[in-house]
């Protein structure tokens, strides 16, 4: 029987060099199928911690658990938990080895021993979901940072790990790959995979993460929701982090209003949810990629599925990115919007569109097609 | 090096197994320079440029263009040189005011063979160089069963080399914002300061490149994903029929030309 949580650290404490201490005694739990983000500020632990997930460092103190077993260190042990468990390296240029895309991505499926049909199967699998699949034949460095990035992506996915942790999958990305990098994390978490990162955009954590541990100088410091840990100021200065803008502006809107300041919206849309009353509009969910002519309304991408169809350059969509937030504001406004959604964000998208129901008491009418 | 990846990558001759270029390149090499007399490595020049214009279409990188230039000029000055300090019957005279230079017949003829197998050499190894990734020359050793050790070497050498240049580059870029290379001691200690920046900074990528490598379940080689053309028996047959005609035919030549 498999264990709830997928990794748990118990106790464990690190030092390089055995005196410069990088973890203490840190105890951590990442459920199966939960998206759980990693804050801390520079040097506070979070790469050093990933690196215990997978046993490549071995902790001085205490002991790490992947699916209920207590890492064994030996290689053919360690072969089974890197399958397991994927660690994607914040710098690409540190991970990527092959002299052409497809050949890094090859990579770790071929060091598995895997047959050459499987290995062929998970490389058109990852390049597709990465984007990369016109790509495959070039040279690593002739690609763009963002290009790279998404190789060392495609390299951990070729694995088909059930936990993939990001060292900081956005830093250095442009505003919409980084989107893009979000969404691929929701595709792959609808898929049933764990995901864990880690990361500086506090913004971007506290409406993408179930959980979120916190580390301040190689303890931990908090674990739980989002909304838990930005509730306390002092704690979140103290580990070097900011509170989200969505928290902040939420926190100074209810005063103004003198309303409650729970429950915490975590999106522009959740906050109009919150503070708008009257008639919702209606919202057109198309998962369909044919090209069938779009109503003349709004209309919103969301997944990279739609990204380049002929649909998607129509005049009238506004929101290329981040569709769901920007359909669902419009709608929350009282207008009708189309989005186009990829087949593969469906939860995601329902559980945001009950999220506006259950928590805020606003249930937008959606046509599915 | 950026230049002649990405020519070699965009090559048409890339397709060809790369053992097969290896062959002939070194076959057209060995003719060139067992050859008495210049015919051969005439024809090898010639053959090496066709195989240079079809892989290239001539559309090389400036930088690459000039280098070769640069070589060729002093392919020619050490031809001259040879033909000029050469013991023989004086054949021409070339007078430089009070000055006089001699050439005579024999150190001619064999600063024309010089000449002639330098150029052809430089023509054939570019073809192939202009044509063969690097990946595709490592898969080429590892079927000449070169030890694993020193293929592994050169991929990664290959691999991080590039990643080396672009870190050096930024490190020149910056000190060029911040005035590192105003007045040659200034420069002097900017140039010192990069190298040494450019030694720790290259033993941290290794140390990252270590951790990596394990994340990914690295077992000591590195595994081919697309392997190129395998060689053919036309690919060994060509070579070796190359060689064999142009032997004989520097055979037949020996003594008939001079």
């Amino acid at each position: 029987m498999s264990s709830e949580w997928i990794i748990e650290t118990r106790s464990i404490s690190y030092a390089y060099h055995r005196r410069d201490v990088a973890l203490r005694e840190v105890s951590l739990k990442i459920g199966r199928g939960h998206k759980t983000v990693i804050l801390g500020a520079n040097g506070a632990g979070k790469s050093t911690l990933f690196l215990h997930f997978n046993g490549v460092l071995r902790p001085a103190e205490g002991e790490v658990l992947v699916d209920g077993v207590p890492l064994s260190y030996r290689n053919r042990d360690l072969t089974k938990v890197r399958e397991k468990v994927a660690v994607v390296l914040q710098n690409p240029d540190d991970q990527i080895f092959s002299t052409t895309v497809e050949e890094d991505v090859a990579f770790g499926p071929l060091n598995l021993g895997l047959p050459r049909s499987e290995v062929e199967a998970r490389v058109e699998e990852a390049l597709a979901l990465t984007g990369l699949a016109a790509l495959r034949e070039r040279p690593s460095q002739q690609l763009s940072y963002g290009q790279r990035k998404r190789v060392a992506l495609a390299g951990a996915l070729a694995m088909r790990p059930e936990v993939l942790v990001l060292d900081e999958p956005t830093a250095g990305l442009d505003a919409q790959m980084v989107v893009e990098i979000m969404e691929l994390t929701d595709k792959l978490a609808e898929q049933g995979m764990t995901i864990v990162i880690s990361t500086h955009d506090v913004d971007a954590a506290y409406d993408w993460a179930d959980s979120v541990h916190v580390l301040d100088r190689g303890r931990l410091v908090f674990s739980g929701t989002p909304e838990g840990f930005f509730s306390r100021p002092r704690e979140v200065c103290e580990a070097g982090l900011v509170v989200p803008k969505m928290y902040e502006l939420n926190r100074l809107t209810m005063a103004a209003l003198e309303l409650p300041e729970h429950p915490h919206p975590k999106s522009a849309s959740e906050l109009l949810a919150k503070t708008r009353r009257g008639p919702s509009g209606r919202l057109h969910i198309r998962t369909r990629t044919d090209d069938e002519p779009l109503p003349s309304i709004t209309t919103g991408i969301y997944g990279p599925a739609h990204r380049g169809t002929a649909a998607a350059q129509g005049p009238h969509v506004e929101y290329p990115y981040n569709g769901l937030e920007g359909c669902l504001g419009e709608v929350l406004l009282g207008r009708d919007a189309v989005l186009l959604l990829d087949p593969g964000l469906t939860e995601r998208a329902k559980k945001k569109i009950d999220r506006l129901e259950k928590v805020f008491g606003r249930k937008p009418e959606v046509l599915w097609s | 090096m950026f230049a002649i990846d990405e020519v070699a990558n965009a090559s048409p001759a890339r397709r060809w197994p790369p053992l097969g270029k290896l062959f002939l390149t070194l076959a057209l090499l060995l003719a060139s320079l067992l050859s008495g007399e210049v015919v051969v490595p005439l024809m090898v020049l010639a053959i090496g440029l066709g195989l240079l214009f079809h892989s290239t279409a001539l559309r090389l990188p400036r930088v690459v263009a000039l280098a070769l230039l640069d070589g060729a000029l002093i392919i020619v000055i050490g031809a001259a040189v040879i033909a000029a300090v050469t013991p023989g019957t004086p054949a021409f005279t070339l007078g430089i005011g009070q000055w006089a230079i001699v050439l005579t017949d024999r150190g001619i003829a064999q600063g024309a063979l010089v000449l002639t197998r330098s150029l052809a050499g430089v023509a054939v190894m570019l073809f192939f160089a202009t044509s063969t990734p690097i990946p595709h020359l490592a898969h080429a050793l590892r079927r000449l069963r070169v030890p694993k050790e020193i293929t592994e070497l050169t991929i990664l050498v290959y691999r991080y080399s590039f990643l080396v240049l672009e870190q050096s580059e930024r490190m020149f870029l910056a000190a060029r914002c911040r005035l590192g290379f105003k007045g040659l001691r200034t420069s002097l200690r900017t140039f010192s300061q990069v190298a040494v920046g450019m030694f720790t900074r290259s033993v941290e990528v290794a140390e990252r490149s270590q951790t990596s490598l394990a994340c990914r379940n690295f077992q000591g080689d590195f595994p081919t994903f697309r392997e190129p053309a395998r060689v053919t028996a036309a690919w060994l047959a060509a070579p070796a029929i190359a060689f064999v005609a142009l032997v004989l035919l520097d055979r037949m030549l020996q003594g008939v030309i001079l």
